[in-house]
């Protein structure tokens, strides 16, 4: 139960430092970023894509791959992806 | 010696074949794998492979040199030394003529006549693949991301390994090298799924992309306008034309590795089933253009975060895109074209995804979807009609033709060929997208993958043509 709960926390750590990354690099404000709404919407080109994936590895301590942040995955699908693993 | 030829399919593969699994010990596999690579290699001209030789032993030197420093100006001095002359080679042997005449041309309409030195260079074939794959190496290296080689054959082996030296993919040394130094094993999984590979390649190259081939050039061969419905047919078949002839080469080459107990990477990933643009270029040719991002794009970004810097970075990269196509200012003016399009893009961003945000683009729904496919198509026609033309000059000229909606009977027949090459691939592409499977054709029941097997190969022997017709890409 309590390591559920732990998950569960940093997935919504990890959805909200993807949401702010995501908002800084459209210039929009951080509530206007869909956390249900497809990566692909983004639009993210190659050095935001790096920098997100940069900044998630040192959350996480492991390496991840940076094409994950183009695909059809919601942010909050990807970051409860990211801390099951 | 191409692939779609009888002499390599039926006395170089087969040889290989036999020898490399009866050796069974992996140095000794390494050491006539690279032996048959080099012997394919050569098959072209011996010259081109003695510029192979002397390329991998530079590389190799350098990479081993640059990790034995600890000192960043000596690491550096070897990285210098690799890049000038893996670019010097390619510079010389590709774009030698090209930059000369073309200074030529500048000085002449400066009023200062210059009659530039005229040497008849034959390209090596490859080189521009494996001189990247070389250069990523040496980069790799220099960045620590990776250990060098010690083994020469190991090395010599991923620079020259045949399935993928003449065409790409342009594989990384962190996928490639570690497979070649550990024990590989006959596993019949990977027969099946090699045999596959290499049928259907086999049959996007010779039953659809050079039946496709005669109409494109008889279109793209004249100068002067030709009748609408024959151009926009032309330059649809070209597409499919290039698509099938490179992404046919692609899966030979990853179903000759899987023979081989290797496992190559993709080179497409079906890229006219992406809704967006930027999308058709990560399905795309994905080797070259990971390349570029990482060697070419990212560093010139660094952390210049400004639009104007990132926009700059992007028209430079794709710029060079078009040029590593070949020593043409048409192949650059396309690599500009997709640059100014995908900056057109990034720039307007923010904006387009706050209209939608507002509700005043639909996001949802299928008429949305429709549309932004069909967007993402037209740029792509646009883009190949670019690419194919010999210049602006013929661009415009042709385009002309678009004015006279006649529809000819060659113009009938044309579609017709078009329309019916187009149902097997999309019966097979359809498949695999929506099954997300590449090997979707090995699933199923016995009769209809049977039927379907048969079918092809039935193809390829009744339509395929009798003289194997060169690969497009080889002349890049």
């Amino acid at each position: 139960m309590k390591k559920t709960s732990g998950t569960k926390g940093a997935a919504k750590d990890i959805e909200e430092m993807l949401c702010c990354g995501v908002a800084k690099a459209l210039a929009l404000p951080v509530e206007t970023i869909d956390p249900y709404a497809p990566l692909e919407r983004w639009e993210l080109d190659s050095v935001e894509v790096m920098y997100l994936a940069g900044q998630v590895e040192k959350r996480l301590g492991r390496p991840v791959e940076p094409s994950i942040l183009w695909g059809k995955m919601s942010l909050r699908a990807l970051a409860r992806e990211l801390t099951r693993a | 010696m191409l692939f779609n030829s009888y002499d390599f399919f039926f006395l170089f593969l087969p040889a290989v074949f036999a020898i490399y699994w009866g050796l069974r010990e992996r140095k000794k596999q390494n050491l006539f794998l690279l032996a048959a690579s080099w012997l394919f290699y050569g098959s072209w001209d011996w010259r081109f492979l003695s510029l192979l030789v002397f390329s991998t032993g530079v590389d190799f030197l350098c990479g081993l040199r640059i990790h034995a420093q600890a000192d960043d100006a000596l690491r550096r001095r070897w990285l210098y030394l690799s890049l000038a002359v893996n670019l010097g080679v390619l510079g010389f042997f590709k774009y030698f003529g090209f930059f000369t005449q073309s200074a030529a041309q500048v000085f002449q309409a400066l009023g200062l006549p210059l009659k530039p030195p005229i040497l008849d260079i034959l390209l090596p074939v490859g080189l521009s693949f494996y001189t990247l794959k070389a250069m990523s190496y040496v980069v790799d290296v220099y960045r620590r991301k990776i250990a060098p080689e010690s083994d020469p054959t190991a090395f010599a082996l991923f620079i020259a390994f045949f399935p993928q030296l003449v065409a790409g993919p342009i594989e990384r040394a962190q996928k490639l090298l570690p497979q070649i130094q550990s024990e590989r094993r006959m596993r019949l999984e990977s027969f099946y799924e090699g045999g596959w590979l290499v049928l259907w390649g086999v049959f996007k190259k010779v039953v659809v992309a050079d039946n496709l081939a005669r109409g494109v050039n008889r279109v793209f061969d004249s100068s002067g306008p030709v009748p609408g419905p024959e151009l926009v047919i032309a330059i649809f078949s070209f597409t499919l034309q290039l698509y099938c002839d490179f992404s046919g080469y692609s899966d030979i080459a990853c179903g000759l590795g899987r023979f081989f107990g290797f496992e190559l990477s993709w080179n497409f990933e079906r890229p006219f089933f992406s809704r967006t643009i930027q999308g058709f270029f990560r399905r795309w040719h994905t080797s070259l253009f990971e390349w570029f991002k990482d060697y070419v794009y990212l560093p010139l970004c660094g952390d210049g975060v400004g639009l104007a810097h990132r926009l700059a970075a992007l028209l430079l990269t794709t710029g060079l895109i078009g040029l590593w196509h070949g020593a043409r200012w048409s192949y650059v003016q396309w690599g500009v074209f997709n640059g100014v399009c995908l900056a057109l893009l990034f720039w307007t961003r923010s904006w387009r995804i706050s209209m939608k945000q507002n509700g005043i683009f639909p996001v949802d729904g299928s008429f949305y979807r429709v549309q932004e496919h069909l967007t993402a198509l037209f740029f792509l026609f646009v883009s190949m009609f670019l690419f194919r033309v010999h210049s602006l000059e013929q661009a415009f000229s042709l385009s002309g033709g678009l004015l006279h909606w006649d529809w000819s009977r060659r113009a009938k027949a044309e579609a017709l060929i078009l329309g019916v090459l187009l149902i097997p691939l999309l019966w097979q592409e359809v498949r695999e997208e929506r099954s997300k499977d590449r090997f979707a054709a090995l699933r199923g029941g016995v009769l209809p993958r049977a039927l379907w097997y048969l079918f092809l190969l039935y193809a390829v022997v009744i339509f395929g043509e009798e003289h194997a017709r060169e690969y497009v890409y080889y002349q890049f």
